[in-house]
Order: C-alpha cells, then sequence, then structure tokens
C-alpha cells in the first residue's frame, strides 16, 4: 500500500511538472499576442483566442462571418424599428442568433466558465445556470456602462472604450484571482497535505486509499487526523469517495466536513443524499460568484456599439432589449458548452469506472487540469492587456 | 491499481499540458467582426518607387455612431474638422501596432511605415470616413518580383472590403508596369456551400473550406515585366 501511494504520488506530482512546465512555456511563449488593442483607439477588440492559424481558423472565420451578417442585419432592423414596430421582433431575433454565434466564436469565457465548472465538479444544471446568469451580467455591464458614460456624463467614445478597458482588466484580474484560488484548492494543497497522509495511512483495504490528494481539502477531517493520529483516517478519503457524484464543491465549507465527522464513514450513497441536493442547490452559485463577475464584467464590444447606435437613433430601449437577447443566445450556447465539458468529465471518469481508484485519479487530475488553466488564462490576460501601451 | 492507471493519469495530465501550449501559443489573436470599412487604396509612385500609400476608410453606421459618440462638444448637430480631428489622431496612432492593416511586399522585402502626418476624418450621411497618408519608411521599386499590396485584418476584427468603384488607384505608375486588383470572392456563397461540408472535426477541413481564409485579403499587384 505504501509503495503503491507513493507511486501514485511520484507520477502525481511528474504529470504536475510536466504540466507547469507546459503552463510556463506556453505563457512566456504567447506572452502579449492575446492583448487586443483597439485598431483605431475606440471600441476593443474582444479578441482572445489566439487561432491567426491552424484549424479553428476557418472555424472562426466562418462563425465570423455568420455573425457580421447578423450584426449588419441588426443595425438595419434598428433603422426599420423607426418606421414599423413589427421589426422589434426581428431585432429581437437577430439579436439572438448574433448572440449565439458570438458565442461559438472566440473568446476567454466559456473557457474559464467551462473550467471552473470542471475544477469545481459542479453538474452540469449547475454549470448552466451559472453560464446563462454570466452572460445577463454582461448584458448589464454594458448597459451599465452606455447608461452612464454616453446617456449621464455625455462621454467621448475614447473615454468610453477606456472605461470598458478598465472593467476588462478588472475581469481578468478577477479570472486570476479564480484561477490562483481554484489552484490552491485542488493542486497545492492536496501536494502539500497529500505525503502527510500516506505516512500516517496504513491501513489496507480501504477502496480509495490510493487518492492521495483528494482527502485534504476539508478541514474538520485535518483537524480529526491531527488530534487523534490515524484512528480516523477513513474520515477523508470517504470524502472523496462522493466527487464523482457532484458535491466537491462543497470542499472547504466547514458544513460538510462536521457532517462527515459526526457520521463517521458511512455516508457513501445513501443517507446524505436529501442533504447534499440542498447544499447543492444552495452553495454552488454563491460560490460561482466570483466565476460569474468575472466573465461577465467585462462588456462586449458588439453590445456597447449596438446600444450606442440605438442611442443615436433615438431608440435606446431598443437597445438594451437587444443586448439581453445577445445575452440570452450567447447564455444559451455557453451552458450548451458548458455541459458538454461536465458530460466530457462524467465519460472519462466513468470510462475508467466509477468508484475505481482510477476514475477519482482521472476526476482529480481533471479538477487540478482545469484549476490550472484559469489561472494560466487570467494571468495570461491580464499581463497581456496591462502590457498593453494603451491603457494608461 | 496501478502503475498502469498512474502512468495514464500522467499521460493525460502531459497530453493536457502540450494541448493548453498549443492551443494558447498561436502567434495571434482572432476577433469577432466590429467594424465594417470600404476601402479605397492609392498607391504613389515617384521616380519608380513607390513612396506611399493613401487610404480612404469609410465606416459603417453602427460603429460610425460609436465613434462620434460626445464629439459634437458645441452641440450644433455636426461634426466639424475640429471635432473629429481628435478621433482621427487616435485611430492612426492605434493603428500603428496593427500595421496599418497594409501588407506591402516587394520580392523579399517588406515595407515600414513612418507615423503618418496628413490624416482628417469627414463625416457625411451618417458615415464617418478616415483620409490618410501612409509613407513607406523606404520606397521600394517595383523590380523583377513586382509589388503585392494587401489591405486587411488577419484578426478580422475589422471587416474590410474595397469599394466597387476603382478599388485601387496607383499615381505615378512607372513607364514599363502594370497593375491590377483581384475582386476576392464571395465570402458568403462559398461559406454557404462549405458550411453543409463540415466533418465532425475541424482539423480535417475541407480544402473549399480552407479557401474562404483567403478571401480575407484585397490584394493588387504592380508587375514591370
Amino acid at each position: 500500500m505504501m509503495i503503491r501511494n507513493s507511486s501514485a504520488l511520484v507520477v502525481f506530482r511528474k504529470g504536475g511538472a510536466v504540466l507547469s512546465g507546459a503552463v510556463v512555456v506556453s505563457m512566456l511563449a504567447c506572452g502579449a499576442v492575446l492583448a487586443a488593442q483597439s485598431p483605431f483607439g475606440v471600441a476593443i477588440p474582444d479578441s482572445t483566442s489566439p487561432a491567426d492559424t491552424g484549424p479553428f481558423k476557418s472555424f472562426f472565420l466562418c462563425v465570423s462571418a455568420y455573425q457580421s451578417q447578423f450584426y449588419q442585419a441588426m443595425t438595419g432592423a434598428v433603422k426599420d424599428l423607426k418606421e414599423s414596430g413589427t421589426a422589434f421582433w426581428l431585432l429581437m431575433g437577430l439579436g439572438f442568433l448574433y448572440g449565439v454565434f458570438h458565442a461559438a466564436g472566440p473568446g476567454h469565457g466559456k473557457a474559464v466558465l467551462s473550467s471552473y465548472v470542471v475544477a469545481s465538479n459542479e453538474t452540469a444544471r449547475t454549470g448552466a445556470i451559472i453560464s446563462f446568469l454570466a452572460s445577463l451580467v454582461q448584458a448589464v455591464s454594458a448597459i451599465v456602462i452606455i447608461g452612464f458614460a454616453a446617456i449621464l456624463l455625455k462621454a467621448t467614445s475614447m473615454a468610453i472604450t477606456d472605461t470598458a478597458r478598465a472593467f476588462e482588466i478588472g475581469s481578468y484580474a478577477l479570472v486570476a484571482v479564480l484561477g490562483v484560488f481554484l489552484v490552491w484548492r485542488k493542486v497545492l494543497k492536496p501536494m502539500v497535505f497529500g505525503l502527510s497522509r500516506f505516512v500516517r495511512r496504513s491501513e489496507p483495504g480501504l477502496a480509495l486509499a490510493g487518492v492521495p490528494q483528494a482527502a485534504m481539502q476539508d478541514h474538520a477531517a485535518l483537524r480529526t487526523l491531527d488530534a487523534h493520529g490515524h484512528h480516523h483516517h477513513h474520515h477523508g478519503h470517504s470524502h472523496y469517495d462522493h466527487d464523482h457524484h457532484g458535491h466537491g464543491h462543497g470542499h472547504g465549507h466547514g458544513h460538510h466536513g462536521h457532517a462527515h465527522g459526526a457520521d463517521g464513514a458511512c455516508c457513501h450513497m445513501t443517507g446524505a443524499g436529501t442533504a447534499e441536493a440542498i447544499t447543492r442547490s444552495a452553495t454552488p452559485l454563491k460560490d460561482a460568484l466570483g466565476a460569474i463577475l468575472a466573465v461577465g464584467i467585462r462588456p462586449c464590444s458588439g453590445a456597447l456599439i449596438i446600444l450606442v447606435f440605438t442611442l443615436s437613433q433615438g431608440l435606446f430601449w431598443a437597445g438594451i432589449a437587444a443586448t439581453f437577447a445577445m445575452a440570452i443566445g450567447t447564455g444559451l450556447v455557453v451552458a450548451l458548452l458548458v455541459t458538454l465539458s461536465v458530460t466530457a468529465r462524467n465519460v472519462a471518469v466513468g470510462v475508467a469506472g466509477p468508484g475505481s481508484v482510477a476514475a477519482a485519479r482521472v476526476q482529480t487530475g481533471l479538477e487540478a487540469l482545469a484549476a490550472l488553466f484559469v489561472l494560466f488564462v487570467g494571468v495570461t490576460l491580464l499581463y497581456a492587456s496591462l502590457l498593453s501601451p494603451s491603457v494608461f | 491499481m496501478t502503475t498502469r492507471h498512474m502512468t495514464r493519469a500522467a499521460q493525460i495530465c502531459a497530453a493536457g499540458g502540450v494541448g493548453l501550449g498549443v492551443l494558447l501559443s498561436g502567434p495571434a489573436a482572432f476577433a469577432h467582426p466590429h467594424v465594417w470599412v470600404t476601402a479605397r487604396t492609392e498607391l504613389v509612385f515617384e521616380d519608380r518607387k513607390m513612396q506611399s500609400v493613401r487610404h480612404v476608410w469609410r465606416f459603417d453606421e453602427a460603429f460610425t455612431a460609436f465613434a462620434t459618440q460626445g464629439l459634437d462638444t458645441d452641440g450644433d448637430g455636426k461634426l466639424s474638422f475640429e471635432e473629429l480631428q481628435p478621433l482621427a489622431k487616435i485611430n492612426v496612432e492605434s493603428l500603428q501596432e496593427y500595421g496599418f492593416f497594409t501588407f506591402v511586399e516587394g520580392g523579399d522585402l517588406k515595407a515600414e511605415f513612418q507615423p503618418p502626418t496628413e490624416y482628417w476624418l469627414d463625416f457625411n450621411n451618417g458615415l464617418l470616413t478616415l483620409f490618410y497618408t501612409l509613407p513607406l519608411k523606404s520606397p521600394i521599386a517595383p523590380d523583377g518580383d513586382g509589388l503585392t499590396i494587401e489591405v486587411y485584418d488577419p484578426s478580422y476584427f475589422v471587416d474590410f472590403q474595397m469599394v466597387k468603384e476603382d478599388p485601387v488607384i496607383v499615381a505615378g505608375l512607372p513607364a514599363n508596369c502594370t497593375w491590377d486588383f483581384e475582386e476576392p470572392p464571395e465570402i458568403e456563397s462559398d461559406l454557404a456551400a462549405a458550411l453543409a461540408d463540415i466533418p465532425a472535426s475541424v482539423r480535417d477541413l475541407p480544402p473549399e473550406f480552407q479557401t474562404v481564409t483567403e478571401t480575407l485579403s484585397n490584394k493588387a499587384k504592380v508587375s514591370c515585366p
């Protein structure tokens, strides 16, 4: 047991080292190219997917061409609206389709949300809700910026662009902070505490004993360990057993830890189900607030432009409606993609054999990978956007 | 359990890391199109060498509305030269980072540009037009291989379409030279055909789909045989 666990640890660390190496290399390699400065000094490109070459370019180009058509049709519909009210529904439909294609194109939002949902082991349903909320926050962010800057302050396009830039940097900073938080919780903490657990654990026969990095996220379990030596070692990994059932996000809430502590190792499949369901429905969205804001506060240039355009036509209300139609379209696609990544995660765990050590390891590996990805995206975007000279 | 599984976990990690690297270290960013420009380009030759490019770029209505927001400082409902000049300035200054979306090549030479000193914006019929002269750092003679001039945004934030009538004008063309401009094929019709053929894997794009990428560039050629 000891030997196996140690080798697990070594391999885990090796994988982690390779991964960190790859991340660092990529970071150095791409540096500033992700920073999208505005080519005309007004309106920031939403360009965060490096896909100038390679297989994705054609796909993005295709999506962009459609997006472009819907966008131009939207400006036409806004003008028609002055003559006929029926153009409103056309505008809504076009806004929705624009949103759909916008989300299918390049962008860091979906990558961050998908990774967050995998890293914190959320259910597909929660992931979908998070995606929709992030899209709505994005719409509100654009409306608030234009409402304040353009209407109240009569600001110039240059000033509005600076404001949008500030929101963008704030968004990237939040993604980076979210990444730090996730990496601490999913990578560093399990690594730091992993070794001490192996030393302590000596009793064989526990189904999930081979999962070093999983159990240590639970403060209560840890305390018990420290206080009583290895008598209560099972608290920790019993916790892990649930992860593929979707309550991993409970980590960090003293709540779960105490429940386990009280029940001993009993709560594998039954009994705790109802309580878990309640916890799950209440806390994930609160937990996800950081992710929702991180992605959502960065306004989309398309929404900003449409809002100012409708404002110039005396139809600001139609711009607000169109912005929400766009958000619904975007939210739908992002929710779909997030659901897809959750499904992929579940399939990976399923292939490895649910409840098996391999499944737990796949699960943990994916969580760690997703956490690192969020950090990587956040740091890269923040670094690149702060580097761009137009900011100050 | 097992080393086999563990190794696989490590492999997954490594593969993921490499995948990440590949995915995120591409050479440039790709954007959503938000600005539509109808362009006319004038190539200016003197002493057999191309000296500068004069651009006339008309922006779309929505971007015009956004860009001119708050600029009518005297509130007379019109946008004067003075009111527009700060915007024109930030336009040409910001374009520097993007190489002015202008790509001039003669043989192995790639032209570099000096910051424009001659630029202004004109607001007419709800549309904003940017005029500017882009001087080459070192003028290029169209010898041997000739010259190619392309105007496009590889990141596709700006959608450049050349104006139908006289998309390219050449001033002072050297005596034995000719020039031509090839109209890029319509992107929409190509797309519709290509869309029907998208395979499940985006890695195996059919060749006709790949050609879509080339329609982004508007290319003029000057040849001196």
